[in-house]
């Protein structure tokens, strides 16, 4: 956007979204208290993830600005998520499938004794 | 057309004009001399490291001066030579005039790129000289390097700063582009070059960060005791291996990318005709850029990662090998049928086509799994990289420092010694590398000191070797010519015409002899392609006749 035709956000809009940021504040340090099993981490990154996307479009404006620059956002985050899957793929698999049982050419997905 | 006494040369004087100056093309001289000094230093180191291995036995170095040479030659080359070189000095002169800009959108934050990149040489040459040795490799491996020397944090240091001159680069340059083009200058008029710092640009912004990273990590961990790679304090040296080649994997292509848009401008110019399929060359550019951050893993197939990535980083290797053959298919038929000049940049770049094919296509093979697991760590990867390294980013860089030479100094060099130059070259680095493919094949694993055990099982090694290092001295020699032509040139060289090629880009055609301080006396209007040579002889006159 250039210079001098900065979108004002109103006033309002800031509010709601400072209360939205409130709630899933709360709704963080309530969902920490119980647990879900499974679904504590991605409950956490969603509620986590939504206040980020909330401010990054509102607060910082990238929902009024050129689109360009909520590109160079988002191809952030993804090459942020690439390399975070894929050395997960790794460090979490390690060891986990490709292992031959001692005499067969049988491939397991059991982990491997020594792990 | 500008020409006479107010060029970016003569407009300013003085050795604070130089060091304080936000004129592009200046900052991408400054760039050239400091290139130029580590290349010097870099290929002495190289020198070296050949010498050592030419006959059996312990020559010039013993084992801790050979670990330390061939880290230094790596780290050299690669953060202070090849990832700034084409970017800094040829990006920085060029790209701005190509797209009919007067400068690049952050003029400062240019000079400051050059200082940030400066302060990391300092520090990489005061931990090497005052701190203590360095012998991990250029590519600093955990754990090795978490209980080696304080040197590796100077040197680490050292590329974390002179990694934020490389962002600041890019970040330039791709502002400079989108905000900055002359009117009529759209998108598929960007001269291929320019679509390929681009793309350069985005990998520097988006991969640059991780290297620092990685390394206030190691920092951490060698400092505070924090176990993060370092098995012994409950880290995962694998991890580290992520870390590293996230960045330096994406950085091969920050070497190799603005190589192959000079190829582009130069086998446009020479072959006299619009570059064959131009989309598809300059987004394939911008495809090698993305894919390029999916690969990382094929570094690590036999480092216990799992198998799943390993398979996965594998097949993900292979898709580099598209976007790569769309661009050679390309060049060659763009010499198809076209008016071939050879003159010594067409050589580089048919050089170029040859050496980068040769190694793209071993690092093919590279990557697959099962040949990875005997050639890993072996003399085959050596030549491999360099192939890629010199044989593809240095050769196009040479060729492209010969192609803006006149626009660059206003002055001509000799082609004859540019010719020969060029054989020698040819020759040297072939006769270098080439014998390292049989040598890895046949098993001779890359750092070692000496070979003189494996002898008796394979005493082909030592002729290898020994070919291998005369190579080097024909491929010194070479170079060291150039070195000479082109400070002969600087001084005596007959003065050049405006457009000495005939090319069609905007460098050529809207500035004089030398480019006036800011480029043009008005902004230019663009009315067509960037290889448009229909109208070229009418327009811009004959090319230079032989």
């Amino acid at each position: 956007m250039a210079q001098g035709q900065h979108h004002i956000i109103p006033i309002r809009m800031l509010a709601i979204v400072f209360g939205l940021l409130l709630f899933l504040t709360l709704a963080t340090v309530i969902t920490a208290q119980i647990d879900l099993g499974l679904v504590n981490v991605p409950l956490a990154l969603a509620i986590a993830g939504s206040k980020a996307i909330l401010v990054a479009l509102v607060f910082m404006a990238l929902k009024y600005d050129n689109k360009v620059n909520l590109l160079v956002l988002v191809l952030g985050v993804v090459f942020a998520v690439v390399f975070l899957a894929l050395t997960l793929a790794d460090t979490e698999l390690r060891g986990t499938i490709g292992i031959t049982e001692p005499g067969t050419t049988e491939l397991t997905v059991e982990p491997a004794e020594s792990e | 057309m500008s020409e006479g006494s107010h060029n970016y040369l003569s407009a300013r004087k003085g050795l604070w004009s130089w060091l304080a100056t936000t004129d592009h093309k200046r900052i991408g001289i400054l760039y050239a001399m400091a290139c130029g000094t580590f290349f010097l230093l870099g290929g002495i180191l190289a020198t070296f490291v050949r010498t050592e291995l030419g006959t059996p036995g312990e020559t010039i170095l013993d084992q801790d001066g050979y670990n330390q040479i061939f880290t230094l030659h790596g780290v050299v080359m690669v953060f202070l030579v090849i990832i700034p070189a084409i970017p800094g000095i040829l990006g920085n002169f060029v790209l701005p005039i190509q797209i009919g800009a007067k400068d690049v959108a952050f003029p400062r934050l240019n000079l400051a790129s050059w200082y940030l990149f400066i302060a990391g040489a300092l520090m990489a040459v005061f931990g090497w000289l005052f701190v203590g040795n360095v012998d991990t490799g250029w590519t600093f491996y955990t754990p090795y390097s978490s209980g080696a020397s304080n040197a590796v944090l100077w040197l680490t240091s050292a590329v974390f700063v002179a990694g934020f001159a490389s962002i600041f680069t890019g970040l330039n340059f791709i502002v400079t582009v989108h905000k900055m083009r002359a009117p009529g200058m759209t998108w598929n008029r960007l001269p291929l070059f320019v679509w390929a710092i681009y793309a350069t640009g985005i990998v520097q912004v988006l991969a640059t960060p991780v290297i620092g990273i990685t390394m206030v990590l190691l920092f951490l961990e060698k400092l505070m005791q924090i176990g993060i790679f370092d098995p012994a304090l409950g880290g995962d040296p694998v991890l580290f291996q992520h870390f590293f080649w996230f960045y330096s994997h994406p950085a091969v292509y920050i070497m190799i990318l603005p190589a192959m848009g000079i190829i582009s401008d130069l086998m446009g110019t020479f072959s006299r005709q619009q570059v064959s399929g131009y989309t598809f060359i300059a987004l394939s550019s911008v495809a090698i850029a993305f894919l390029g951050f999916l690969v990382w893993g094929h570094h690590m197939f036999v480092a216990g990662q799992s198998a799943l990535s390993s398979i996965i980083f594998s097949m993900l290797t292979f898709l580099i090998g598209i976007p790569t053959g769309i661009k050679v298919f390309n060049w060659v038929a763009t010499m198809y049928k076209g008016s071939v000049w050879l003159r010594t940049p067409m050589i580089y770049a048919l050089m170029f086509l040859f050496l980068f094919s040769i190694g793209g296509l071993t690092g093919i093979m590279v990557g697959v799994l099962a040949v990875d697991v005997h050639l890993h760590d072996t003399y085959f990867v050596v030549a491999h990289f360099h192939y890629v390294m010199m044989g593809g980013a240095l050769i196009g860089l040479i060729g492209g420092l010969h192609y803006w030479w006149p626009k660059i100094t206003g002055r001509m060099y000799n082609e004859t010694a540019g010719v020969i130059a060029a054989i020698l070259v040819f020759i040297g680095f072939n006769v270098t590398f080439f014998p390292q493919f049989f040598l890895g094949s046949r098993g001779m694993p890359r750092r070692y000191h000496d070979y003189t055990e494996l002898l008796p099982n394979f005493p082909e090694f030592a002729p290898l070797n020994l070919v291998s290092t005369i190579g080097s001295y024909i491929l010194a020699v070479g170079l060291l010519m150039i070195l000479v032509y082109a400070l002969y040139s600087l001084f005596k060289g007959p003065k050049a015409p405006a457009n000495p090629w005939g090319a069609c880009t905007l460098e050529w055609t809207h500035t004089g002899r030398l480019p006036d301080e800011h480029n043009f006396h008005e902004t230019p209007l663009v009315t067509r392609g960037p290889y448009d040579f229909r109208l070229a002889d009418d327009v811009f006159g004959p090319k230079e006749e032989d």
